[in-house]
């Protein structure tokens, strides 16, 4: 018994930390812009795939394959903002949308072309012995997710709450237009975000990838549950997209556990759709209302 | 002037067409309604590139009896809807003579009955079993299905002295299709299904579930599910510490499979076609021969690795020209002629179509095989 729930906990921390790397980067670029970018998982699966050329068959060292993955990815990141954000334009957030959409499946379409429709691995940093513990184990990739995700979620919550571009950037999502009155460089900001949610998702496609595998189609799959994630947790609060991946990974665990997997995603999303009834802005979600206003869907 | 010039010529060169005979004769339209696009993609990919390289050594040899064949290619974008609109516009408008495909068992199910309303001879290159059961005057197929795949899977885990096994499928239609037929059939074979669970293929962490699935009275698993799903299973197979024998799909019998799970891949069994096994086929076994040309040509004609979905456009297209090298184009004599194909050794299996079977395939077209060191074996 003992070992059966330490096993979900495990479970629920690798998979919960899976989504929390997600959820975190779409998170990050709807605190700067309202935006909810469908794209999200894209960087994820570029990071891997390109990590599977670089470090996995032309095996780069990791301090080199890196770096230029997540500056690839950051490029396309800026290459999609340049294409989505155009506040001059005045075009509603719901435009906005489907243009993500729209660069998503381009941009998997695109991986299909120059990778393959083969699912892909490189192998894990440290090995693949799982770490044993009362029975229970859990693969040392997975130890990896889990502090990186720890590390980002913490490092963004600080920079979003106590430095100069992160205070920036969260003025922009408040009201794009005050922030300009008071000298924020709006466009930069967004800039910086998208940047910033491609380097994230990338990040995470490069440590997830030796244990959830990629192929041009994962992009899709993985951002569904970050976003379930951030709007459980609270769309724009890093914390709470944490938070909200971990309480998703814990419910799917248990329920495998203690019910049955294919009544999984039954029970997590009955708790999903009861707390957003609840608690319509999340876990922890603002109080005041922002983000997708009806002037914002309506288009003005 | 230079219109009628042109036009001139043309009557010319068309005159002088004519009179050079069997190069201008009328050819056999096929129509070949495919996936080229999403994700099915390498498939159609792997049935055109079949299909072109026979059809031009066939034209080259003089078509058949002295008419080239000429393939109609349409994409059904793996739609049913589409399918359905392409095949329509197959017999209505390029009135072929003859169609192969769709390839998807989803664009296969709606198909069926347009072909037999139109009487258009049809092989179907998708393996579900519905396509042939029951049988339809004018749809056929080459394709092994599930039924056959499982009963030779069953049938080796019973001789392994196996009669308990643990049954975990992904919730998908190539999840269902397997389940379905597992449970089924394991009666019959005198094997109990002790653990019987689900999962998605977008679950990236197994263990909870493998971790109860070892304290059932298990003596194999089994797992039914195709692309990332069985690496990620193998991978926490592992992670967990089973050590029962460990059976998957024939979704898995591949390089990219191997490559992608590594040491983890280690032992595990799958039964399926022989075209993997190729070159480790007895020199007794027919097909070997078949097989290894078929791969030859097609890697020296394309630079890729042949597969078992242009494997099936290959055989579709040996028993349709056949079938039509002795009946000609009527429609009634053509199906009759396919119909009455027997023994036609191809890669996929021996094929003996009846009026009453129109898969052709028995067990004897299915193998074992096991991973071992990074490639796969024969099992004996």
């Amino acid at each position: 018994m003992l070992t059966d729930i330490l096993q979900a906990v495990f479970s629920a921390l690798t998979v919960g930390s899976i989504y929390a790397l997600v959820a975190v980067g779409v998170t990050l670029v709807y605190s700067a812009t309202g935006i909810i970018n469908f794209a999200q998982g894209e960087f994820v699966m570029l990071g891997g795939m390109i990590m599977v050329t670089l470090y996995g068959e032309r095996h780069w060292p990791l301090v080199l394959a890196v770096p230029v993955t997540i500056g690839i990815t950051a490029a396309v990141a800026a290459a999609l903002m340049k294409v989505s954000y155009r506040p001059e334009r005045n075009v509603s957030l719901v435009t906005v949308l489907i243009i993500t959409i729209g660069a998503s499946l381009l941009v998997s379409g695109s991986a299909l072309k120059v990778w393959d429709g083969d699912v892909h691995r490189f192998p894990p940093f440290s090995g693949d012995a799982p770490v044993r513990l009362a029975g229970a184990t859990v693969a040392p990739q997975a130890l990896w997710v889990m502090a990186t995700t720890a590390v980002v979620g913490v490092a963004l919550a600080l920079f979003l709450r106590f430095t100069i571009y992160g205070k920036a950037m969260r003025a922009c999502a408040i009201d794009r237009g005050a922030a300009a009155i008071v000298g924020i460089r709006v466009k930069s900001m967004v800039l910086l975000s998208f940047v910033m949610s491609g380097a994230l998702g990338c990040v995470a496609g490069i440590m997830i990838t030796p244990l959830t595998m990629v192929d041009y189609s994962s992009g899709m799959l993985l951002a569904i549950k970050g976003f379930a994630a951030a709007m459980l947790g609270g769309m724009g609060n890093v914390v709470g997209a944490v938070l909200g991946a971990l309480v998703f990974s814990f419910l799917e665990a248990f329920s495998v556990t203690f019910v049955s997997s294919s009544l999984k995603e039954l029970v997590t999303f009955v708790v999903i759709i009861l707390v957003l009834l609840f608690m319509p802005r999340g876990l922890m979600g603002p109080r005041r209302v922002e983000g997708l206003d009806e002037e914002d869907v309506l288009g003005h | 002037m230079l219109q009628t010039l042109t036009v001139v010529v043309a009557l010319a060169g068309l005159a002088l067409a004519s009179v050079s005979g069997a190069v201008a004769a009328e050819p056999i339209l096929i129509g070949v309604p495919v996936i080229f696009t999403g994700p099915g993609a390498f498939v159609g990919e792997a049935e055109k590139n079949t299909l072109e390289m026979l059809g031009e050594a066939l034209n080259a040899r003089g078509g058949i009896e002295g008419r080239p064949l000429k393939f109609i290619y349409y994409d059904t974008e793996g739609k049913p809807d589409v399918a359905v609109r392409l095949f329509k516009r197959l017999i209505e408008k390029d009135k072929v003579t003859a169609i192969l495909g769709p390839t998807a068992s989803w664009e296969a199910g709606p198909v069926k009955p347009i072909a037999e309303k139109e009487k258009m001879p049809t092989i179907m290159l998708a393996s579900a079993r519905a396509i042939i059961d029951p049988v339809a005057r004018w749809v056929f197929k080459t394709p092994v299905e599930d039924r056959i795949v499982v009963a030779r899977l069953l049938s080796h885990i019973k001789s392994a002295g196996l009669d308990q096994i643990a049954l975990v499928t992904s919730q998908d239609g190539f999840g269902d299709g397997g389940r379905k037929e597992i449970l089924e059939q394991a009666p019959e074979h005198g094997i109990k299904v002790v653990f019987d669970e689900r999962y998605t293929m977008e679950d990236a962490d197994l263990t909870p579930l493998l971790n109860k699935l070892k304290k059932t009275e298990a003596k194999a698993v089994v797992n039914w599910s195709s692309s990332r799903a069985p690496i990620v299973f193998a991978m926490n197979y592992k992670q967990v510490g089973l050590t029962l024998p460990h059976f998957q799909s024939h979704a898995t019998l591949s390089k990219s499979f191997l490559d992608a799970t590594g040491a983890n891949a280690e032992g595990i069994m799958v039964a399926a076609q022989k075209i993997e096994g190729g070159a480790l086929l007895s020199d007794a076994d027919p097909q070997k021969k078949i097989i290894s040309d078929y791969k030859a040509a097609y890697k020296a004609k394309w630079g890729k690795d042949a597969n078992q979905f242009g494997a099936g456009a290959h055989d579709a297209f040996m028993i349709l020209t056949a079938a039509l090298r002795k009946a000609g184009t009527d429609p009634e004599k053509l199906r009759a002629a396919i119909e009455e194909t027997r023994g036609y050794v191809g890669i996929g299996g021996v094929y003996t179509y009846s009026a009453t079977n129109h898969g052709g395939l028995g067990k004897d077209s299915v193998v074992m095989y096991r991973a071992t060191g990074g490639g796969w074996q024969l099992l004996k």
